[in-house]
């Protein structure tokens, strides 16, 4: 006959497992602080085949798919600097670097004295989660720019988003690196002083390179330079280009000029230099390709000037406030300020040229369309120190989400409980979605732009850090999680996948000196 | 703790099954202490060694020589942050500071809990009945678990690793056993001290992801250090 | 700008503009009336003939550095960078090519097929076909300032001015200012030639067959259908010592014959180039003007203190002249004609009177007219309809304070088929510029450092303003068009194409940088 203690004793192994869930009552006898991040969510980088995330603390890369698993990227040992997918997402750019010892001996990063201590840098494409190519390029280009088929990249230095210039003996400045990301083979062309844009011709068969106080065209197939466009004839002024593009046919460059109201068009075919005098130093050149012309906005006028290309005379629009940003459609371009503390939003119909007005409740910090053009969304940052009832001081502290619906002409100017970390919008056939991340909140907004007032809400497993795009229209969302967690968002059914712990990986590694100096 | 228990069990049935010889058999309680060389398990803890807890046994093969199995259970963890989430250390002023919102907020908790197997014969010289200074050489076993969280106030998130690993090593120590009772009693209570040098093999912790997939190294560290153990119990 | 300016040298002289431009005359591409057909102004500075009261008429006017043009393309020379940049019209396409060290002048053949310029640093002439660009340069004697073509392009002769403003020269060695030097632009040959001293200007004939350079002493003829070109020098003055400069030379439209006004004289000097037999025939007293009537076939001269008009028969020079009287309390020194020739325009620009008068032709019925203020110049639209007059700021002995004009400059628009009604208009600044287009319907100005192209309409006396990003520098119209071109103020180059009839502004600026372009 069972007693009463042998009744409880089963009941009893689970009570007293759970009561010794190991999770719950974990050691925590100190404090450790540890070099890192040890992933960074900031690099993510979406491909056809996974997001690609930087470990920064374990020095590797990891490959995080939507199946729940993640893998390693295998660099040999060296750490990721940067990263860029290439246009079709089919492959990302790798740029890594590892430690080299001139000591022989050493093997390891302690082992090494530091005057023996430096850097060596490559270039790896990455596909598929493995390395297909390796190239070398000069450490101190940290951009890419692409030919329109993918296969050739441009490598140059953008200063300001440098965080350091790496010198390994001497730097050329003047020097920007062709890369055939097929094979890796790398062609150094001097192309002048601080070249930081490339442009490439529709077809692709040439580069178009700005640097300081000149523009050099460099034939992709030789990879050499064939013509040499001066911006100035004075070797003491120095004429430095912050915007260019193509017009639609591609036969001129259009380049805006540091501080100056001048704008360079440069004709391709014709080799020749005409210089268009505008009213102000432009904020942004935005080319329509639809309508064939350029848009120009400043941060100091009120007005928009529309440079037709075919004899690029311009007909200058009148705003109430000055724009710094453009959005286009194939019909209409809209226009806002991103810098200044305005509030006016303005659609202007290329075939009136009359702008329509909208008035956000706050400044737009930054600003989207819809695919189909309908909607803009923008969030709206907070304005401090306003005056005003409580209510507009309410919505001024606030940080908030701007709904245009451009086809009725309406606005609305929502308040937002948090700070947005990720705002992206979506459009398919149940409707156009802005998706918004709000900081320390484990939930995603989805407001339907048509009736922005009532959001959805998609729990997370954890506080949004980031959203990004995939190429097949879902969403990857990043997670404040130390030890790596990245959702994957399908916004037709809304439902989520995670992966988890790729940020543990090597995460007490050996500082070993991953290749020995002459073994690279 | 439970795996240690088994190999102590059976230890002590031989205990009672040996029979008296003119060496004592012993079970004792210890704490011990093993040294932590290894700047990677100052994620746990830092401190040049970390304490254990747990039992030792003797059973006497000879006059003077005796074979001992102690086993001993630690655990120790720590609330990691990680640079650039609310600490930094700055290198020209040598301090920590905190950024004040993220004080108190760590990225995630590190812990190990670990089981120490030492087993191997111990040889004593009689200075008189109370007093017999040793020396010991032990093969040492330990098994541990490496368990991170990230968030450590929910059961249910994803970033829960864990990972288990055996670490093969060995101790040398001399100490003495100090029985105060008179001779030839069934049994006396007394105490050991023995102090020495111990090192393990530096492991690899592979957990399985939590999604799945091929496990990934997530620690790797080995002990080694002075080593001691402190003891009282029963001789007989 | 001093009085040299090229507003009243557009509306005088050549008819051919494109083909018989010379350096310092300036350059008018338009058909806009140049007073007569092949007649030379030298500076007037010499004393008064009627004791010094009255100065020299003025028909000079320095225009230096003009673009020229051709049906389709504007040439413009760029001296700092030893280049010329060929613009095309209307797609405004930009081409630059290298030529010799600073070329100081550009012009371009009749027949439009090619541009040649003056490269002052190295002494040399390049020759530009328009189409290609290809460039030949020739080298010329040093130290030479001018520079003028023959009507048929074939040939351009260099020489040196003493009345441009320049810099001397510090190259060294001797410098000779009795040279001239004749280049082939199709041979591509050079003949440096000795005429007489300080040669002032160079005159072609109709059929180019014959080159007459002026200077002060000597009429130098070159018939350039020579294999070897050689000078004939003719002296038209009896006194040696001191000889009287010749003001102004009219070649006869055949060549046979050049009248030579000198300052202060009582007679023209008449010179048989064939014969190289130099004569004299009576002008009345200090003759200030001479000029060929549009039919070729007669020249006038004025008379301006004797009051009177003096008018030659071409095939018998030696004839008596017609007179014609002035009135007397008139001081009219400069006769402007109308291209169908029945109508001339009087006036002066040394009087400092705001009158002008009408002469007749057919009646020699001459009517005196008021002006606003006193004339600068004067210049007449390609049809003859319509007349420019040039007001100076100055505001001569009968303008009213009161008056709009009173230290203003000016212009006057008037209809000569309508009783000579008039529009004038005050302007802001002074006039740096002028031209017709083809069809005679508008013309073009441009003043000084105002950046707005002016566009007078002749048919209704109106005007418009087209805003300019900069200040003007030369205005022009292409031949045979109404397409005005304006070269603007701007370190890299700047150029704008007006259509009258689209009042389209196309501009290109910066076509400098075209020739630092590499390859």
């Amino acid at each position: 006959m069972p007693t009463p203690l042998s009744r409880l004793l089963p009941l009893l192994l689970p009570v007293g497992l759970l009561a010794c869930n190991p999770w719950e009552n974990l050691p925590d006898q100190d404090w450790y602080w540890m070099d890192g991040p040890l992933w960074d969510p900031s690099s993510a980088v979406a491909a056809t085949d996974g997001v690609y995330i930087a470990l920064p603390h374990a020095g590797a890369l990891a490959r995080v798919k939507d199946d729940g698993t993640f893998d390693v990227v295998d660099l040999d040992g060296a750490e990721v600097v940067r990263m860029v997918a290439t246009p079709d997402a089919s492959q990302v750019i790798v740029w890594d670097r590892w430690r080299v010892c001139e000591d022989p001996e050493a093997e390891k990063v302690e082992d090494c004295d530091e005057e023996e201590l430096s850097w060596s840098y490559e270039l790896s494409v990455v596909q598929d989660g493995a390395v297909q190519v390796v190239t070398e390029i000069p450490p101190h280009l940290n951009r890419l720019a692409f030919s329109p088929d993918g296969g050739t990249a441009v490598a140059y230095l953008d200063f300001e988003s440098a965080d350091d210039v790496p010198v390994d003996g001497v730097v050329d400045l003047t020097q920007v690196a062709f890369v055939d990301l097929g094979s890796g083979a790398v062609q150094s062309l001097s192309v002048g002083f601080s070249a930081n844009n490339v442009l490439f011709s529709l077809d692709g068969s040439r580069a178009v390179v700005l640097s300081r106080s000149q523009v050099v065209v460099v034939d992709l197939a030789t990879f050499e330079k064939t013509v040499t466009y001066p911006l100035t004839l004075d070797a003491d002024q120095q004429v430095d280009p912050n915007g260019a593009a193509l017009t639609p046919d591609g036969r001129y460059a259009l380049i805006t000029i540091e501080g100056s109201k001048d704008l360079y068009k440069l004709d391709l075919d014709v080799e020749a230099i005409d210089i268009i005098s505008l009213e102000g130093a432009p904020a942004t050149l935005s080319v329509n390709n639809d309508q064939d012309k350029s848009l120009l906005v400043y941060g100091s006028l009120a007005q928009v000037d529309v440079l037709e290309h075919e004899y690029f005379g311009i007909q200058s629009v009148e705003l109430d406030e000055p724009c710094t940003a453009v959005l286009e459609t194939a019909t209409t371009a809209l226009l806002y300020n991103d810098q200044a503390r305005t509030h006016d939003v303005y659609e202007l119909d290329f075939a009136t040229l009359e702008p329509v007005e909208y008035v956000m409740a706050n400044p737009v910090q930054s600003m989207e369309l819809t695919a189909s053009g309908r909607y803009a969304v923008a969030v709206l940052a907070p304005e401090y120190g306003s005056s005003g009832n409580d209510l507009d001081d309410y919505q001024d502290n606030r940080y908030g989400l701007g709904v245009i619906d451009l086809q009725e002409d309406d606005d609305v100017s929502l308040v937002l409980e948090a700070q947005p970390v990720g705002a992206a919008v979506v459009e398919d056939e149940s409707g156009s979605f802005a998706l918004l991340l709000l900081e320390g909140l484990d939930s995603l907004l989805k407001v339907d732009l048509s009736n922005p007032s009532v959001p959805a809400v998609v729990e997370l497993v954890e506080a949004p850090t980031g959203i990004g795009a995939l190429p097949d229209g879902r969403f990857y969302i990043t997670h404040d999680a130390a030890l790596g967690l990245v959702s994957f968002l399908d916004p037709a059914t809304d439902t989520l996948t995670s992966t988890a712990g790729f940020g543990a990986v090597d995460l007490q590694g050996d500082d070993e000196l991953p290749r020995l100096a002459g073994e690279e | 703790m439970l795996t240690g228990l088994f190999p102590m069990s059976l230890f002590t049935l031989a205990l009672l099954a040996a029979p008296a010889t003119a060496a004592d058999h012993e079970l004792s309680l210890e704490l011990g202490g093993f040294g932590t060389m290894d700047e990677r398990f100052d994620m746990f803890r830092q401190s040049p060694m970390v304490g254990t807890l747990g039992l030792r046994g003797a059973v006497a093969l000879h006059d003077n020589v005796a074979i001992v199995l102690g086993v001993h259970h630690g655990a120790w963890g720590s609330s990691v942050e990680v640079d650039g989430e609310g600490s930094e250390y700055d290198d020209d002023e040598y301090y920590y500071y905190y950024s004040y919102e993220d004080e108190g907020d760590a990225d995630f908790q590190a812990a190990y809990r670990g089981n120490q197997v030492l087993v191997g014969p111990k040889v004593d010289v009689r200075i008189v009945d109370a007093f017999r200074p040793y020396a010991t050489v032990q093969a040492a076993l330990f098994t541990g678990t490496v368990r991170l969280d990230d968030d450590p106030d929910h059961d249910d998130n994803e970033n829960q690793l864990k990972a288990t690993a055996l670490q093969p090593g060995g101790v040398a120590a001399l100490g003495f056993d100090l029985v105060p009772l008179r001779p030839r009693q069934p049994l006396r209570f007394g105490t050991h001290l023995e102090l020495g040098y111990g090192l393990t093999a530096a492991t690899g912790f592979q957990a399985k992801p939590p999604g799945g997939g091929e496990k990934v190294e997530i620690a790797r560290f080995g002990f080694g250090g002075f080593y001691m153990r402190w003891g009282v119990g029963a001789y007989f | 700008m001093t009085r040299q300016l090229l507003a009243l040298l557009a509306l005088a002289t050549t008819v051919a503009c494109s083909a018989d431009m010379s350096l310092y005359k300036g350059a008018d591409d338009s058909d806009g009336s140049w007073a007569d057909g092949g007649s030379t102004d030298g500076q007037g500075d010499g004393a008064a003939a009627d004791g010094g009261a009255t100065a020299p008429e003025d028909e000079d006017s320095f225009f230096s550095l003009a673009p020229a043009a051709t049906t389709a393309y504007v040439f413009v020379a760029n001296p700092d960078r030893d280049t010329v940049t060929r613009v095309a019209v209307p797609s405004l396409a930009v081409i630059t090519t290298e030529v010799g060290d600073h070329p100081i002048a550009v012009a371009t053949t009749s027949d439009y097929t090619k541009a040649v310029t003056f490269n002052e640093g190295d002494d040399s002439v390049s020759v530009i076909d328009a189409e290609t660009l290809a460039v030949s340069d020739v080298a010329v004697r040093a130290n030479m300032n001018a520079m003028a073509m023959s009507p048929d392009g074939r040939f351009v002769i260099c020489w040196h001015d003493q009345d441009v403003d320049e810099e001397e020269s510090s190259e060294g060695g001797a410098q000779s200012f009795n040279e001239v030097s004749v280049v082939d632009t199709e041979a591509l040959t050079h003949a440096p030639l000795v005429v007489g001293f300080n040669p002032r200007a160079v005159q072609f004939s109709a059929d180019s067959s014959l080159a007459v350079v002026v200077s002060d002493a000597y009429l130098a003829v070159v018939d350039l259908s020579a294999e070897e070109l050689s000078p004939e020098r003719i002296a038209v003055s009896d006194d040696l010592v001191d000889p009287p400069e010749a003001e102004e030379v009219l070649l006869t439209p055949d060549g046979r014959f050049a009248f030579v006004r000198q300052f202060g004289a009582t007679e023209l000097v008449v010179v048989d180039l064939a014969e190289q037999v130099v004569d004299h025939v009576a002008v009345g007293s200090n003759p200030t003007d001479l000029d060929l009537l549009p039919d070729g076939q007669r020249a006038v001269a004025v008379a301006r203190d004797s009051h009177e008009l003096w008018i030659y028969d071409l095939a018998d020079p030696f004839a008596d002249a017609q007179v014609v009287d002035m009135p007397d309390t008139e001081t009219l020194g400069s006769v402007l004609m109308s291209p169908d020739g029945s109508r001339g325009l009087l006036y002066s620009t040394a009087s400092g009177v705001s009158h002008y008068a009408s002469w007749e032709l057919e009646s020699d019925e001459i009517t005196v007219r008021a002006l606003v203020k006193p004339v600068q110049s004067m210049g007449i639209s390609p049809t003859g309809e319509t007349a420019l007059v040039f007001h100076p700021k100055d505001n001569g002995v009968d303008v009213d304070p009161t008056s709009p004009f009173y230290d203003q400059w000016a212009l006057s628009m008037i209809d000569l088929t309508d009783d000579f009604f008039s529009n004038p208009l005050r302007l802001p600044a002074e006039p740096s510029g002028y031209a017709n287009s083809a069809d005679g319907n508008q013309g073009f100005f441009i003043m000084e450092e105002v950046p707005y192209l002016e566009v007078l309409h002749y048919e209704s006396l109106l005007y418009d303003e087209i805003e300019l990003a900069s200040a003007p520098i030369h205005v022009g119209v292409l031949p045979e068009s109404t397409l005005a071109w304006v070269s603007q103020d701007h370190p890299l180059g700047r150029m704008s194409f007006f259509d009258p009839a689209t009042e389209v502004l196309q501009t290109i600026t910066g076509f400098e940088l075209n020739s630092g372009i590499e390859h």
